[in-house]
């Protein structure tokens, strides 16, 4: 062994270290920062953001390669880290239109079938709040001691009941029911006729518009608050001192000493990647071998010349493209097997509508979302060829319900799970940070006897979007961790 | 495209005449006038001399078949079956819980036909109800305008126009009047009339009724006014003042905590969650109430605070003119509910008034006022 | 018209009906069945086919019968005897390695090593927490309601397990789809294998006991319509009056309590307890008077469409070739299933109105223990084969050609030569089925594996239960027992 690894920070030792700069882990910064919590946030990548970091995929074309829509903000979050003096407008989803080769259908807010999706923000909400309570009223107790008899969940009945029965009983016109479906469903590979899958109309994708300021203010928030951030610094390992994480490992080799760790990537990325699998606990490896993940989403990012003709409310809306739950169905199943489906379920928006700045003058930017694309397929890799065959299913697809659009396509970007995988850290592609099954949501994710955020390991703790409130709400898991943390440190030294 | 629509109803015309502020409001899909003039004074013409309203905003379902009355039996709390035909009958529904989700009335047309009545629409759910009695329910709000006739000269102005018609509360009849098919009622809570036409002869009645009722000092009245006149009342109606239990299986709100048990027949024996119904009267803790605020500012959906304890909340609120003060109805625990309680407060801030202040109610019992010359159901 | 009374009145002589109305007689009721058809057994049929065969129509295998009512309606004395005591499961594989799953674990440890080392070493571990965890579950199944709740350890592991797909939980224990697809047959009853909640339909089956051995599936001798006329025996021996021909159209309704039935005939018929073991929603959409049962619950019933269902097909064989590959016990349970996601598109096309590709199949050969089945040196089939749609796009009558050349052919993928042999055939539709015997139309959730009894066995109408009501459709007796107590119970009450 050489000399010992340097040590950041000038020898002084941290409160807290967050690995990775994403929503999550810079509400938790600035959460943490503010109460008096000495904080320091790695990420890997060059900005803080994450997910919500914009990309430039062709000169002068800026795109979320991601996604286009985040889970809503907590109202609490919004104002305490006053990111509305910062920029970031609270958007909130007007319209919504599913369009086929010869019909259109537009969901308005207000609206009868609005009445489900209403139910259900307000159940994912009741469950954030939930995730949120348990965490600050469990004391610490010795690993592995049984949990005390949990109560059931808000969005309890909702883990065995199918999407289509669940909307059919509000929405009769069968148009709307698709489109619901698909509002649930974008990006996911689930048959919606199967039990269980209507956990997705609970935890959705969200309607909350990516815009460009919300990574800078949220970094510019934890800033305020004291949080350093350093970006460009991989966290690859945890030491554990006296069975207590006490240092964080980076990839240059230096370390940052801390208290505690909070981690935002997903479970599986966590611990296997930030540990060595023998020195995790026979059941903490059990738990994350079992915990199912699997990528389900593609991107599409195109550069248009012009913008496309549709009127104004429609030019800002996700266009949902002939959604229908059997071909949804199908697709999954293709999923499963490693195909690319014949008709993946896709949606698209015109993002540069909704903010100027993304696209030149004159010019737009359409993003797709494409769900039920398999991170591994059956026959190999993903290869040039079948990238490219991926792609002009999608754009043949687009084209059928707006013609023309093919034609003003100036550059175009397939982003596929592996892609996804490699830019964000998420295992598998797996944009919500494991499958959103009955097995693996509310009080069972990620299903560890001591409920996230904290884990089996004293002093390590999970957010991001293998925690319970991680699908449900953008900067929540943070917000509960750090709150579970500075419960737990007490008042800094 | 999809989406609710917003209609106009055969007053229409009439009604955007007379509205000078241009005050309109939505309801049950259509738009009507939410004050002409002043709510107060329409609301005081009401009580004190005769005013007439737009309620085409009301759904109403015809049910017809071998078996409507059997299953209007057991969806009611009151039997329909024993009506003739002409007569009509207030009554709630309750869900399989026992959660009330309508309220409103039934009239008999004739030994299968049936038309339901309500300030809520609950169409899916008594679709899919009927369907077990082999009945699809018609949807008619929208084939006819109705427009409410209010007030102590409300049978004078009927009579000056050639209406002169002896009509039982909560009775009905159809009529050829000058040239026109209508039905005239007296389904309504404030002693008044009600005339139902077709849309096409909207603006004739309205035109003849305004005519005939000059020199009663007729005055059209908005949307505010009768709820104001509802709330005088003490009537809580679904949708408005109460959230009506909408999800399926769902226990609240009981009809003893909206004052609506007088709407159930003991005598009726098999209605729709009925042994819950029973169940609940025992343990149901709140009750509906009557405030009357000290201040002129309404709160509604406010909670309400008792010694400290928090007691419950208000439902609806308006300010009362007839009164001088505002009032509001209010869900309250048992015990805080009886008249001559003071219950406090906090107001809700506004734009005027962004600093939040507190206030006190005292509970009174309901009705506020007696509905001007209304004889008891 | 006459008008008779009884203490009780149990619609349908299936073993459901047989069982509830033979416990209240144990207990001193006056009880009358009636039986729409006018024959007895309900889904434990046997009926002929073609010259000197007899088919199991609906249960070709019991492994869900109650061993306290064998044992205390004395049905070994009424006629009750078994051909096979333990079925093996096999999973017919192509190229012949096939699965065999036998009481032996040694055995099947050594079968599995061909398909996977790991798989054959987590065999023993699967197996002993299978059984552990069903013998841990048994008061909830067994006992309307258990003496002793779950510990709290058992209550995580069941609220899990209430939660995990047959899958999911396969595939955290298994790597081979040899294995992983023939295990999961057994959680497609009513459900799929990959929606949550089936696995505990394998710990379910798990729980049950046959001729004292847990999980065990067996045979009696004279097929399942052997038990039907053991448990009339024993009912008649008890008292119980049958009647059959007798179709119960009304449920008569006195001051919102249960007060008797109506026939078609025009009879009436008066108990203050009437057991039905038609389905919840034939009973209450049906039979009750309209919305007696609450206007929601009524018209959620009855706008459910069941859209994918179980068919049978019966094959008479007038020879029976040997199977192809390693041996295998001919008297076995035998699965014909390609993988895990081969059940997905089977549900995937089963709910679009079109027969699988790839079809799942279970079957048995009743004949190969039980020669009175069959002419000497010939055989029948029975094939359960699910899922299918339930109503076909195209018509369930040209479906039925289909699916009988599609299972020969499946068969003859194992069996070299089967297809030459065939003699007559019958396949039954899932609507056939549920009109034969007025089960099966139900929705699964109806009748949540974890639910208490009470909440499957009482209804809205007091004096009206359920006595056919099992968490998972299979020939059991126990609801019947279980609603006997609860109605008994009820009754004492009042």
């Amino acid at each position: 062994m050489g000399a010992a690894p340097k040590t950041r920070g000038g020898g002084l030792r941290y409160d807290a270290c967050v690995i990775g700069a994403g929503a999550d882990g810079l509400a938790a910064a600035a959460t943490l920062a503010k109460a008096g919590l000495k904080t320091i946030v790695v990420e890997r990548g060059e900005r803080p953001g994450g997910r919500l970091v914009l990309r430039e995929f062709h000169p002068g074309f800026h795109a979320s390669p991601f996604c286009d829509v985040l889970a809503p903000i907590p109202a609490e979050i919004f104002w305490s880290l006053d990111l509305a003096r910062k920029g970031v407008v609270p958007s909130s989803a007007s319209t919504s239109l599913a369009m086929w080769p010869d019909r259109s259908h537009v969901l308005r807010w207000p609206s009868p079938e609005q009445s489900l999706l209403r139910q259900a923000a307000r159940l994912a909400e009741e469950t954030r709040l939930r995730a949120g309570r348990d965490a600050e009223s469990i004391p610490r107790r010795p690993l592995f001691a049984p949990a005390p008899a949990p109560a059931p969940w808000p969005g309890d009945d909702w883990l065995t009941a199918a999407l289509t029965d669940k909307v059919a009983r509000e929405v009769g016109d069968p148009d709307a029911a698709a489109h619901v479906m698909a509002l649930a469903l974008q990006g996911r590979a689930a048959d919606p006729f199967l039990r269980g899958s209507a956990l997705h109309l609970l935890a959705h994708g969200g309607s909350g518009l990516v815009t460009r300021g919300l990574a800078g203010a949220l970094a510019d928030a934890a800033r305020e608050a004291g949080a350093e951030i350093v970006c460009n610094a991989e966290a690859i390992d945890i030491r554990q001192a006296r069975d207590r994480v006490c240092a964080i490992g980076l990839a240059d080799g230096s370390q940052i000493e801390t208290r505690a760790a909070l981690s935002t990537l997903d479970l599986k990325r966590t611990f296997l990647s930030l540990f060595h699998w023998d020195a995790l606990p026979k059941p903490v490896a059990r738990r994350v071998a079992a915990f199912r993940m699997a990528g389900s989403t593609a991107r599409l990012l195109l550069a248009l010349d012009r913008l496309p003709g549709l009127d104004a409310a429609s030019m800002r809306a996700p266009i949902h493209v002939a959604p229908d739950p059997a071909v949804m169905a199908e697709a999954t199943a293709a999923w499963r097997s490693g195909v690319v489906p014949q008709h993946p379920p896709l949606s698209f928006r015109i993002v540069s509508a909704s903010d100027p700045g993304l696209a030149p003058a004159s010019h737009a930017v359409m993003t797709a979302t494409l769900g039920c694309i398999p991170f591994r397929l059956f026959d190999g890799a993903w290869t040039r060829e079948k990238r490219d065959l991926l792609r002009d299913r999608a754009l043949a697809a687009i084209e059928s319900v707006l013609p023309g659009t093919m034609a003003r396509i100036v550059a175009a970007e397939l982003i596929v799970p592996p892609d996804i995988e490699e830019a964000l850290g998420a295992t598998d592609g797996d944009l919500w940070g494991g499958e959103i099954a009955a097995d693996q949501m509310f009080g069972f994710r990620p299903g560890f006897d001591i409920a996230a955020p904290r884990t089996p390991l004293a002093g390590l703790y999970l957010a991001g979007p293998s925690s319970p409130a991680g699908p449900l709400a953008t900067c929540g898991a943070g917000t509960i961790a750090a709150r579970a943390m500075i419960a737990d440190l007490g008042r800094p030294r | 495209m999809s989406g609710e629509k917003v209609r106009a109803t055969p007053f229409h015309a009439r009604a955007a005449s007379a509205n000078r502020d241009n005050a309109w409001s939505a309801r049950n899909g259509v738009t009507l006038s939410s004050f002409y003039d002043d709510a107060g004074d329409e609301a005081l013409a009401a009580r004190s001399r005769v005013a007439i309203a737009d309620i085409s905003w009301r759904w109403r379902a015809m049910i017809e078949g071998p078996r409507a009355g059997e299953f209007l039996s057991r969806l009611l709390t009151r039997d329909p079956m024993k009506l003739d035909p002409g007569s009509a009958l207030k009554a709630l529904w309750l869900g399989d819980r026992g959660g009330v989700r309508g309220a409103g009335a039934v009239a008999r047309f004739g030994r299968e036909s049936f038309q339901l009545i309500s300030a809520a629409p609950d169409p899916e759910w008594i679709a899919a109800a009927a369907s077990s009695f082999a009945l699809v329910p018609r949807d008619i709000s929208q084939t006819e305008g109705g427009l409410a006739i209010v007030g102590p000269y409300a049978r004078a102005t009927l009579a000056a126009t050639g209406l002169d018609v002896e009509l039982e509360p909560l009775t009905f009849r159809k009529l050829f009047w000058r040239g026109l098919d209508v039905t005239l009622s007296r389904w309504g809570e404030h002693g008044g009339y009600e005339i139902w036409c077709k849309p096409d002869d909207g603006v004739v009645v309205w035109d003849r009724l305004i005519r005939a009722g000059l020199p009663f000092g007729i005055a059209p009245a908005g949307l505010a006014a009768m709820d104001l006149l509802d709330i005088e009342a003490g009537i809580a109606r679904p949708g408005r003042d109460y959230a009506p239990a909408r999800e399926a299986f769902a226990k609240a709100p009981t009809p003893l905590a909206l004052g609506l048990e007088t709407l159930i027949d003991d005598e009726h024996k098999s209605f729709n969650g009925r042994d819950v119904w029973l169940a609940a009267r025992t343990t149901e803790t709140r009750r509906l109430a009557g405030l009357e605020f000290d201040g002129d500012t309404p709160a509604p959906f406010t909670p309400l605070l008792h010694d400290g304890k928090a007691v419950g909340h208000t439902l609806t609120s308006a300010f009362s003119p007839a009164l001088r003060r505002a009032v509001a109805l209010a869900q309250v625990d048992t015990a805080a509910a009886q008249p001559g309680t003071v219950l406090s407060l906090t107001l809700p801030s506004s734009m005027d008034v962004p600093e939040s202040r507190k206030d006190t109610a005292r509970v009174v019992s309901l009705p506020f006022l007696p509905a001007p010359g209304q004889i008891a159901p | 018209m006459s008008a008779r009374s009884y203490d009780a009145v149990v619609i349908g002589a299936g073993v459901s009906g047989l069982t509830a109305a033979s416990y209240l007689a144990k207990a001193g009721k006056h009880v009358l069945v009636v039986e729409a058809r006018n024959k007895l057994g309900g889904l434990s049929e046997t009926a002929p086919l073609g010259e000197g065969f007899s088919v199991p129509i609906a249960a070709h295998a019991l492994y869900a019968l109650d061993p306290r009512i064998v044992k205390e309606l004395k049905l070994a004395r009424h006629g009750l005897k078994f051909a096979v005591r333990d079925m093996a499961l096999v999973g017919l594989r192509p190229g012949g390695k096939h699965v065999v799953i036998a009481r032996d674990v040694h055995a099947t440890v050594r079968n599995i090593a061909i398909h996977s080392k790991a798989d054959a070493e987590a065999w023993p571990r699967f197996r002993h927490e299978l059984f552990a965890l069903a013998r841990a579950l048994r008061p909830l199944w067994w006992d309307a309601a258990p003496a002793k709740p779950l510990p709290q350890a058992g209550r995580e592991k069941l609220d899990r397990l209430g939660r995990v797909s047959a899958a999911a939980w396969l595939d955290s224990w298994f790597e081979s789809d040899a294995l992983k697809a023939t295990l999961a047959f057994d959680a497609t009853a009513g459900i799929q294998p990959f929606e949550p909640g089936s696995a505990l339909l394998l710990l379910w089956r798990a729980a049950q006991e046959m001729c004292g051995l847990q999980g065990a599936a067996a045979v009696p001798f004279g097929g399942s319509g052997a038990l039907a006329s053991s448990l009339a025996a024993a009912a008649r021996a008890l008292g119980v009056e049958i009647q059959t021909g007798a179709n119960a159209v009304k449920l008569l309704v006195q001051d919102d309590r249960a007060a008797g039935i109506a026939l078609a005939s025009g009879e009436t018929i008066a108990a203050g307890l009437v057991l039905s073991s038609l389905s919840r929603r034939r009973t209450l959409c049906g039979l009750a008077p309209a919305g007696a049962a609450g206007l929601e619950t009524v018209a959620a019933l009855c706008d459910e469409r069941k859209t994918v269902g179980q068919a049978k097909v019966l094959l008479t064989l007038n020879a029976l070739p040997a199977f192809n590959g390693i041996a295998v016990p001919q008297d076995a349970r035998f699965v014909v299933a390609d993988r895990l996601d081969s059940y997905a598109a089977a549900g995937a096309a089963a709910r679009a109105g079109r027969l699988p590709d790839e079809l799942a199949i279970e079957f048995v050969v009743p004949s190969a223990a039980d020669r009175a089945l069959a002419p000497p040196g010939q055989h029948i089939v029975s094939a359960l084969v699910r899922p299918v749609p339930f109503a076909a796009a195209a018509g369930w009558e040209t479906m039925k050609v289909q699916l009988a050349a599609k299972v020969v052919a499946a068969l003859e993928a194992h069996v070299s030569g089967l297809a030459r042999h065939v003699g007559a055939a019958q396949v039954l539709s899932p609507a056939d089925i549920a009109d034969r015997y007025g089960v099966g139309d139900e929705g699964f959730d109806d009748i949540h594996v974890l639910s208490p009894w009470n909440s499957r066995t009482m209804t809205p109408i007091p004096g009206l239960f359920l006595c056919g009501a099992e968490p998972v459709s299979a020939i059991s007796g126990r609801a019947g027992r279980i609603a006997a107590a609860l109605a008994l119970r009820a009754e004492d009450r009042r």
